[in-house]
């Protein structure tokens, strides 16, 4: 039987992770996150327990506000990242610089508007100029796209216009194959294994298409199981040096962290 | 000891799946399954060729499309599976009474599959909802014939737990992917005697259903149930 190592604690780092303002659930994750002394990177896509595809200026604020709390409440764990709407102009970047030096340590994006446009511009921008990675929800669905939402060629764009800023692709793109393939000449472009079913094949053409230097562990948690979105990484049929990349060295490098600080 | 409930072999080439015998039991073994419960990908989707599945850690089912010949179907076999979500059935008709007539004639299980992927990434002909209201007002008049739901997703169990808890059911886990630990939650509403080990194979990692199995906060009772107790019942070995 293959090994569970080395998905193990203390050897991992989730890189997507969503505080759901639900204490329940919320506390479940973290829960989970001590028991497996897992840091991760966590971002609040609505203040008041659902998540808010096109938020307002208030509720962007709010929902990083309890982010901040939590890093404050968790240090060495909760790594935060800033919850913008691109069409939101200058109060979103207004709302990044906040957050940044406030010790978050990236940017997410959703489904406010596809990263191509001309409106998400200026978010990567300020991204190159703080130097934090973008995190982007991305995902090719079979039936109609929701409003707003990305998919792997959005993302190269946006990687190609801004070669020097650093984004994560999340959820390989949901349509794997589609979004390796997209992505696999973006030198700049990270992926995440997070929020998608276990597709079996999906982590080793990541890592055959990108390198394994490039695609991050994450879940999606507490909306996911983070127990058989963390069983991928073991379960793929990679090296065990490439394993440990993904699970937690990739992160800890894309985020500036030492190991000895978590 | 582990059964798989939910393991397929054979060639669908449009969703790049070709698995055949020895490359199945390869992936049992990685995974720590013992046996599994097996059909033809191909007999049930089409357009690809079948493999041969005798072999003594494994356990065929019949795949039953709405125009197989129920006739045509030889007995020795412990179960059947149908496709509903992808084939049109339809629970009201003679085609699902003559299904169920003979299931209960020959003592078969009858494998009800929802889903075998993310429905936005392989789309469904009848949504699993609905699917499952006609499955559950028919299974009203079928109490004898054992039914096991695959394929069903949290949201989707705990909306039908009345039906779940029945005597004659039990539902197969590897679909259960949100939110956190769902085969706890489920074992709690509806009781680990109902659940079985299925790992969806060749679509998803059989070993992560393993690893979550494992590591979930089920009890060793409640885990031996899941992992092989309630399927050598159910399939009277």
């Amino acid at each position: 039987m293959k090994s569970s190592l080395p998905a193990e604690p203390g050897k991992i780092f989730d890189i997507h992770v969503h505080l759901l303002a639900q204490p329940e659930a919320d506390a479940e994750f973290l829960q989970f996150a001590h028991e497996w002394r897992m840091p991760f990177a966590i971002s609040c896509l609505g203040p008041d327990g659902s998540m808010i595809p096109n938020p307002t200026v208030d509720e962007v604020r709010r929902a990083n506000d309890k982010v901040l709390g939590l890093m404050e409440q968790e240090p060495g764990m909760a790594y935060g990242f800033c919850y913008a709407n691109p069409l939101h102009g200058q109060q979103a970047l207004d709302e990044i610089r906040r957050c940044i030096s406030g010790g978050m340590v990236g940017i997410k994006l959703w489904i406010a508007c596809p990263c191509s446009r001309e409106e998400a511009f200026s978010i990567f921008e300020e991204s190159i100029a703080l130097g934090v990675p973008v995190l982007q929800h991305a995902w090719k669905r079979i039936d109609k796209p929701l409003p707003g939402e990305s998919v792997a060629s959005d993302v190269a764009a946006a990687a190609k216009k801004y070669p020097d800023a650093r984004i994560i692709m999340a959820h390989l793109g949901f349509n794997w194959r589609m979004g390796m393939d997209a992505i696999k000449d973006c030198p700049n472009v990270w992926t995440d294994t997070s929020g998608i079913d276990p597709e079996m094949g999906s982590v080793e053409y990541a890592v055959q298409m990108l390198g394994a230097d490039r695609v991050l562990y994450g879940s999606d948690a507490p909306g996911r199981d983070t127990l058989a979105q963390l069983g991928k990484i073991p379960a793929a049929e990679i090296s065990h040096k490439d394993k440990e990349k993904i699970l937690h060295q990739n992160a800890e490098k894309l985020l500036n962290i030492a190991e000895a600080e978590q | 000891m582990i059964i798989d409930f939910n393991a397929h072999a054979g060639a669908w080439p449009e969703q790049h799946i070709s698995v055949d015998k020895d490359r199945l039991l390869r992936l049992m073994d990685e995974s720590g399954i013992d046996m599994a419960v097996v059909s033809n990908i191909g007999e049930a989707m089409g357009g690809g060729s079948g493999t041969d599945l005798k072999h003594e850690r494994l356990i065929p089912f019949h795949t039953v499309r709405p125009d197989t010949d129920l006739k045509a179907l030889n007995g020795h076999v412990k179960g059947i599976r149908i496709y509903p979500t992808y084939h049109a059935w339809g629970f009201s008709g003679s085609r699902w009474a003559n299904l169920l007539e003979r299931a209960e004639g020959e003592g078969w299980i009858v494998q009800v599959y929802l889903r075998l992927r993310d429905p936005r990434a392989l789309l469904q002909q009848v949504a699993s909802a609905d699917v499952m209201q006609s499955l559950g007002d028919a299974i009203e008049s079928s109490c004898y014939v054992r039914l096991v739901i695959t394929g069903m997703n949290f949201f989707e169990a705990e909306s039908y737990l009345p039906l779940l808890r029945r005597k004659n059911v039990w539902f197969e886990i590897s679909h259960l992917q949100h939110p956190m630990a769902p085969l706890d939650k489920l074992a709690r509403k509806i009781g680990s005697s109902r659940m079985l080990f299925g790992t969806n194979m060749p679509f998803f990692y059989p070993f992560v259903t393993t690893f979550r199995t494992m590591h979930s906060g089920l009890s060793q009772e409640e885990m031996n149930r899941i992992l092989s107790g309630n399927a050598l019942s159910l399939l009277d070995m």
